[in-house]
């Protein structure tokens, strides 16, 4: 027997002695497990109704003193349903089996820096255990998808391995970089999603993609950049749990981390047992969900004829447009055609774990391969974990989780070549004369009255081909802990966390007109990240009273460094080292370091286990803010009754559990304020300006010493409920958190020197209900039903601008890359100028004013030499987050059969259908390829049609005059109404069939509890929705959520078709 | 039991280490590639660094507008109807103009830099000589950003009205933003004696180019620079005393600024660019070929001629051997471009990197023979010789005119009517005519026959942000 042991039963001895007669009789038994009786090890055994209680060891074995011979015993252990042994005049069953749970709903919850019992939670947390019929998805943000109430998650495009934006319950700060939820994976913070961070630039002369005004769709060009998924580097396969932490409970304690939520990932460690080796395999075929239809070469050239015609016709001036109207039929090249595939990935992965009682181990390895749908455009994964935990002694335990994982992202040119084979003109073979890509295509008459370069590089085959562009990550994330037993009921824990994150990218275009002789950007970021935590956990219990909790203390330092290259004139195509170009220069040399300091402590108190209060607080210093406001505290504060242990509730049958809770606390962002949010700024150009020989330094940030912390204050309540013998399990909740001292971009008077500065001047509120239903609906020996459905409301109000010109702040922050904000209305909304259509009698569209006054003409051009804003006329047409959204998922079991099928949905969010607008963009300088909408235009009185005619008062090409204020076309602004549609859907994600063959087959070679199975699934097979564009569950600007809402010809989602095995030995 | 022990010290000791980790110095790191206020002003490279960035504010702020609203509003030049900046010189501005905005946010953050100068680095340790002709420097760039804008934007500034409202004065270095320390317009009065005021300070802190200065400080200022500036600002004041004054303490240095033997030499035709050599007679230019940055000053559109062009109108009142509507100095420009249009040697590289001239010694030599003619209201032959001065040189040598003489002028207005005149000429394409317009009473032309319209609307979001207190200018 283990040392620890015999103390613990002298301790207890002596506690027994003093309270108890000496009527004692000594029970043993063994615990094992029913399927294949393997002992349990850590179960808590007691005598119902006292507090005589043990815990069984390695062996299962367990042995107590009871007083009196009739008795019933209480067994209960994490993942097994609760038994009650009845005891007769002593006499127990030597051998106790328990049924593991088979619902995915266990009682363990993870919570920041230590556990809790769900029934005794009394904070919101989501908890989702991957546990598929079939593949997980090859990133953890798509296992998320629709699986928990609340949290929203939108990809951004069907690109594999680009980014994800998270949302939780609502957006929590006006700075894209605030809005991501922390991301603690086994303790340790990981660097998460981060525009900025995880963005690749690989043009350098590019411009991001940005609004103007007037938005119109001849300046719209899209983003020579690709986000990553940093989420990408994990492998779902290694996860054991989900935990999102919701409420200022859950939150608090992440304090000035955790207002936009944290979502805990725990990788899978080993059980106590025999080796256990798993091996899936499994191969995907992935496809265009759909594709756009376009004009063919013949349609188009006929098109743009006829148009240029009628402008000649139409137009006064003579001459122009010029004569060179060289639309030729005779090819149809089929662009998307070209580049569209079916792509084959794999995925391959093992573990093995197991353990005795001194070590126990588990050991993953895996290998991934998604192909896009666009040629030539793969992602790439190579992983690696070893989880392992071993006793020292008895009081001491030590373990390390770590994983090493390369991502190769070779598909950064398939947003690109997708855009770019949409918007080519189809005319034009992919090679011209000389057997070179056809870069450019038609030389467009407005092009040339333009005066600008003719046009620019577009061959979407030829850049699938000849484009090198690739992102490759190396990260590590890692945690060694040791854990000191000081008592029995006290645990002191060090923790020390690395990400380790490394990125290499590299991207090139091709010697051609536009880059002759080729150029290239590389770049190199270096991310490594340490935390060391050392916590006392405590877990007491008097009598009726029960105490448990953390104190502890966290330092975390986080270094950063990057360098860009880039280059052109290079001597060859061939070689792409960026020494072999003659024109080098560094863009970006960077190193920085930030410092976290905290305190934390948890106290979750039970009285009888039905009273329960939670309190938690943190102090956060950070260096990134100032001294003055460097320290904050973020308290919370909850409560919970278990209604069911109530006498009045004890008789209701259908009632197993219910529990009410509430919680208040504070939590608080930078908001992405970045570093020395405080302090002025003064930094060198990126182009190492020189001033008369002297390099430059200019002041880049003013100053702010009064910047705080933003905080928000969270209210919860909650209801969690197990019906019918638990068989149905209910979670509602109703949250509000209310956001003050919001920090915004306001505006400053330019005397001052500055026009905008980062202001706590807003503030903002979220409200919203959760409802989750999990239930088992059938189960019977061969067969079994169990579902599981949730909703999500959130509703986002920007209660408070302190704006000194509105109107000014709201455009700045539009053009920024926010929204049009105003007071009253949400974080998300659009506000946009209101289309009314098309007039039937003139062709040309109506705008409708604030006070509903018809105009023919744009209000950008009625108010144009004016004092009066053409804004004051948007109206808040909508929001780019949905009302409602969750999921539906159901399971069933047939003897060997497995079958499931998930749906996602979501109501009430608009999209911007930037596709549609970019494939009517006639007006355009590049006379792109057009959507066959255009033909239906409005030709002559009377026609009732959306599609104005081709020459209207809105498209200004129509007024005479010179450069390029004329080709503005306002039908197509990106603050029109005109292509804002209803982006509700309903989506199948997931159809999986599985057949488990494999029992008697194993048992046969004599291996037991083993299993083989295959599967197939189809991912995305429909998808309801009233949107005319492809997919509405994309977005156009990555992971900010801000700028949710927008399709510019985003890459949709792929449909894919999956086959694989599971084999569990 | 031994064995625990041991791992129960290892414990304690990698406690305390991480716990003594975690002090406060941690928290205070700055960033690499990011320099902090006091950094900048505490060390003597970085606060030059941050002096050229406030005369690079200003070339930028400059390179927009200048020339365009300076030539094309008066026909010297000519431009699409089309362009982006016409709304500048007929008549449309709005008070929500992104062009006055953007002009009146670059000048004031140019100002903002040459502010944290002056007030800072008093405090600095570095050489005390070095600190001083640091905010020397940073008062002449500050009155040079003042006096753009108080022409731009000053109620009477170019009209005598002294006593309208001029110009917010900034004085302050940003440090935080107090909606209470806003400031409203002082009166233009008031800031042409605040940029008085800076010019003095400047000029009597520095010393003039020597002939070991290299070629680029004429691209900074010295003591002349100072004084050169002065006489124009007192000239658009209608300080003729004072105009003369300066004038003649800017003509002083007959060694380092120089009237060079033909204005063709002061703009050579080139395509380097770098390090394209500054003429003795540039006074203060925006040295473009030597700054490191990649772009261009803005007027390759006078290369290209498909942007801006010399009016044919305007060249032919050149006399016909006029040495500046010679094919030296009106040159063919882009081969490409249509043939009829010239490009001026000013602005003839065609990678755009010729300087951009702000003063020239033959503009003090004109600046003070008007002030000299106006302040004695006579034909005044000190005036005539500077006038010759300039008109001589314009010539070839053998067809050169004949010296204007006393007799030569009817009139005082006569006399005034060819200095002008002249000063048309030998300064066309510097960005100069429609303020000399405008100071003489006349309008630029037909757009604005509105004298409300002759200055820009303050950016109505100036107005708005410090809720009214700086006020709009009549007419908008």
């Amino acid at each position: 027997m283990s040392k620890l042991k015999k103390w613990c039963i002298l301790v207890w001895m002596i506690l027994i002695s003093f309270t108890l007669n000496a009527q004692l009789k000594t029970i043993t038994g063994v615990l094992k497990q029913e399927t294949d009786g393997s002992p349990i090890v850590g179960a808590t055994i007691r005598i119902k109704g006292t507090n005589i209680v043990t815990t069984s060891d390695e062996k299962g074995f367990f042995s107590l003193q009871a007083t009196s011979p009739n008795f019933i015993l209480l067994i209960s252990s994490v993942g097994y349903e609760e038994k009650e042994v009845p005891v007769l005049e002593s006499r127990a069953p030597k051998f106790i089996q328990l049924k593991p749970k088979t619902t995915s709903i266990e009682d363990i919850v993870v919570i920041g820096y230590g556990k809790v019992d769900r029934r005794k939670l009394t904070g919101s947390v989501g908890t989702l255990k991957p546990n598929l019929v079939g593949n997980n998805p090859i990133s953890m943000d798509k296992i998320l998808q629709g699986r928990i109430a609340g949290v929203f998650v939108q990809p951004s495009s069907g690109a594999p391995g680009a980014a994800s934006s998270i949302t939780i319950r609502g957006v929590t700060t006006l700075s894209d970089a605030g809005n991501a939820p922390l991301i603690v994976i086994d303790g340790v913070p990981m660097y998460g999603q981060d525009r900025n961070t995880n963005s690749t630039n690989y043009s350098s002369s590019s411009q991001p993609a940005s609004f103007t005004q007037p938005i119109t769709a001849n300046n719209y060009r899209p983003n020579n950049q690709f986000e990553r998924n940093p989420l990408a580097n994990i492998n779902p396969d290694d996860i054991e749990s989900i935990e999102v932490l919701k409420d200022a409970y859950a939150t608090s304690i992440y304090g000035s981390r955790g207002a936009a939520g944290v979502i805990l990932i725990t990788t899978k460690k080993g059980m106590l047992g025999k080796a256990r080796v798993n091996v899936n395999f499994s191969t995907v075929a992935q496809n265009a969900f759909r594709l756009p239809e376009l004009m063919t070469g013949d349609q188009y050239a006929q098109f743009y004829s006829d148009y240029f015609d009628t402008l000649n016709a139409r137009r006064p001036t003579a001459g122009w447009p010029p004569p060179n109207r060289a639309f030729k039929k005779g090819f149809n090249t089929d662009w998307l055609d070209l580049i569209n595939r079916t792509g084959i990935g794999y995925n391959l992965s093992t573990s093995i774990s197991g353990g005795t009682d001194k070590t126990r181990y588990f050991i993953s390895g895996g290998y991934d391969k998604e192909s896009s749908y666009i040629v030539n455009n793969d992602f790439e994964r190579f992983q690696g974990r070893i989880n392992v935990e071993s006793n020292l002694s008895n009081s001491i335990k030590i373990g390390v989780s770590t994983a090493i994982s390369a991502t190769l992202n070779n598909s950064l040119n398939a947003q690109r070549a997708y855009y770019d084979a949409v918007i080519k003109a189809p005319n034009i073979p992919v090679f011209d004369s000389v057997g070179l890509y056809a870069w450019r295509a038609v030389v467009s008459p407005t092009n040339i009255i333009n005066g600008s370069a003719p046009l620019r590089d577009i061959n979407p085959v030829g850049t699938i081909n000849t484009g090198k562009n690739h992102v490759n990550d190396l990260r590590s994330i890692s945690n060694v802990f040791a854990e000191l037993k000081l008592a029995s009921w006290l645990t002191y824990r060090l923790d020390f966390g690395v990400d380790w994150y490394n990125t290499k990218a590299y991207s090139r275009e091709i010697d051609k007109q536009g880059t002759l002789r080729g150029s290239a950007t590389e770049s190199n970021i270096n991310n490594f990240k340490t935390v060391i935590n050392n916590l006392l956990n405590f877990n007491k219990r008097f009598g009726d009273h029960t105490f448990n909790g953390v104190v502890g203390q966290s330092f975390e330092k986080s270094k950063e460094s990057a360098t860009t290259i880039t280059a052109t004139n290079f001597m060859d195509n061939r070689v792409l080292s960026i020494i072999s170009a003659s024109n080098r220069s560094i863009t970006n040399a960077l190193s920085q370091e930030w410092t976290l300091v905290s305190f934390l402590a948890r106290l979750d108190y039970g009285y009888k286990d039905k009273y329960l209060i939670g309190i938690t607080n943190r102090v956060d210093g950070s260096s990134r803010f100032s001294t003055n406001n460097r320290y904050v505290s973020f308290p919370s504060i909850s409560a919970g009754w278990v209604l069911s242990k109530e006498k009045f509730l004890k008789n209701i049958q259908w009632i197993n559990e219910l529990k009410l809770r509430g919680s208040w606390g504070l939590t608080g962002t930078d908001g992405g304020a970045g570093y020395y949010g405080s302090l002025g700024q003064y930094s060198f150009t990126t182009t190492g300006t020189t001033y008369a020989g002297t390099t430059i330094i200019s002041a880049t940030r003013p100053a702010n010493p009064d910047l705080k912390w933003q905080q928000t204050t969270n209210v919860d309540f909650g209801l969690d409920a197990g019906l019918f013998q638990n068989t149905v399990r209910v979670s509602a909740e109703y949250y509000k958190r209310t956001t003050k001292n919001l920090l915004v971009n306001g505006g400053l008077p330019g005397f001052v020197g500055f026009t905008s500065q980062q202001q706590n001047i807003g503030e903002m509120v979220n409200r919203g209900f959760e409802l989750t239903i999990t239930s088992r609906n059938i189960e019977k020996k061969d067969f079994s039903w169990t579902s599981s459905f949730n909703i999500a409301r959130n509703e986002n109000i920007i209660t408070k601008l302190n704006f000194a010109n509105k109107l000014d702040a709201s455009l700045a922050a539009e053009r920024s890359g926010g929204r049009f904000w105003t007071e009253g209305g949400s974080a998300t909304a659009f506000n946009l100028m209101y289309w009314g259509g098309v007039d039937a009698a003139t062709g040309n569209p109506l705008w409708i004013g604030s006070n509903d006054t018809v105009s023919m003409v744009p209000f950008e051009i009625l108010y144009a030499g004016t004092s009066r804003d053409y804004n004051s006329h948007r109206r808040n047409m909508g929001d780019a987050l949905p009302k409602f959204f969750g999921g539906f998922d159901n399971r069933f079991r047939y003897k060997n059969f497995e079958f499931s099928f998930f749906m996602t949905f979501a109501v009430g969010n608009k999209i911007f259908n930037g596709a549609k607008a970019s494939m009517y963009a006639y007006s355009s300088v590049d006379a792109p390829n057009l959507s066959k909408d255009v033909l239906n235009s409005w030709r002559k009185p009377g026609d009732i049609t959306d599609m104005p005619a081709l020459i209207n008062r809105s498209n200004t090409a129509f007024t005479p005059g010179g450069s390029t204020a004329q080709f503005q076309d306002f039908t197509l602004g990106r603050n029109s109404s005109r292509f804002l549609e209803d982006g509700s859907f309903l989506r199948l994600r997931n159809l999986t069939v599985a057949y488990n063959f494999g029992e008697k087959l194993l048992k046969r070679a004599r291996i037991d509890g083993g299993s083989i199975k295959v599967f197939a699934e189809a991912n995305n097979l429909f998808l309801i929705t009233k949107y005319t564009g492809i997919d509405p569950e994309i977005s156009a600007y990555g992971s900010s959520v801000l700028q949710s809402g927008y399709d510019e010809i985003t890459m949709p989602n792929p449909r894919t078709f999956r086959v694989g095995f599971k084999i569990g030995l | 039991m031994n064995c625990m022990k041991f791992y129960n010290k290892i414990f304690y000791i990698l406690f305390l280490a991480s716990s003594a980790s975690s002090c406060n110095k941690q928290l205070d790191l700055p960033p690499e590639n990011i320099l902090i206020e006091s950094q900048v002003v505490g060390n003597e490279n970085s606060a030059q660094a941050l002096l050229a960035s406030t005369y690079f504010k200003s070339y930028t702020a400059i390179r927009n507008y200048y020339y365009m609203s300076g030539d094309v509003a008066t026909g010297i030049s000519v431009t699409l109807a089309t362009n982006g900046f016409i709304s500048l010189w007929n008549g449309t501005l709005t008070p929500t103009s992104g062009l006055v905005q953007t002009l009146w946010n670059n000048h004031y953050s140019a100002i903002n830099e040459t502010n944290i100068i002056i007030n800072l680095i008093p405090n600095a340790t570095f050489s005390s000589a070095v600190k001083s002709r640091l905010i020397a420097e940073a008062k002449f760039v500050r009155a040079l950003n003042y006096f753009f804008l108080l022409r731009n934007f000053g109620e009477g500034a170019l009209t005598g009205n002294l006593s309208g409202a001029g110009l917010p004065i900034q004085l302050v270095n940003y440090s935080n933003y107090d909606p209470s320390k806003n400031v409203a317009r002082s009166s233009t009065s008031d800031v042409y004696n605040q940029i008085f005021k800076d010019l003095d300070e400047a000029a009597e802190s520095l010393i003039d180019l020597t002939n070991a200065t290299p070629q680029v400080f004429r691209g900074r200022a010295q003591k002349t620079t100072c004084y050169a500036l002065a006489s124009r600002v007192a000239l658009y004041k209608r300080d003729y005393a004072k105009a003369i004054d300066y004038s003649t303490k800017a003509l002083s240095n007959t060694t380092q600024y120089v009237l060079v033997s033909s204005p063709a030499l002061v703009f050579p035709v080139t395509t380097a660019t770098s390090n394209i050599p500054l003429s003795t007679e540039l006074i203060f230019a925006f040295p473009v070929s030597y700054n490191s940055d990649i772009a261009d000053n803005n007027l390759t559109g006078y290369f290209s001629k498909t942007a801006i062009w010399p009016d044919p109108i305007f060249l032919a009142t050149y006399a016909a051997n006029d040495i500046r509507r010679s094919a030296a100095m009106i040159v063919v420009g882009n081969p490409a471009g249509p043939v009829t249009r010239f490009c001026p040697s000013k602005f003839s590289n065609p990678f755009g990197r010729n300087h951009l001239p702000i003063i020239r010694v033959s503009e003090i030599y004109l600046n003070k023979a008007e002030a000299l003619v106006r302040s004695t209201n006579s034909i005044n032959a000190e005036a005539i010789s500077l006038l010759n001065a300039i008109r001589q040189r314009s010539f070839p040598i053998g067809s050169k005119p004949a010296p204007f003489t006393i007799t030569s002028f009817s009139s005082v207005n006569a006399l005034l009517t060819a200095i002008l005149q002249e000063r048309r000429w030998e300064l066309a394409f510097e960005g100069h005519d429609k303020f000399d317009k405008i100071r003489t009473g006349v309008a630029p032309n037909t757009f604005l026959t509105n004298p409300n319209k002759w200055i820009y609307p303050i950016p109505r979001r100036e107005i708005d942000l410090t809720s009214g207190q700086i006020t709009q200018n009549p007419g908008y």
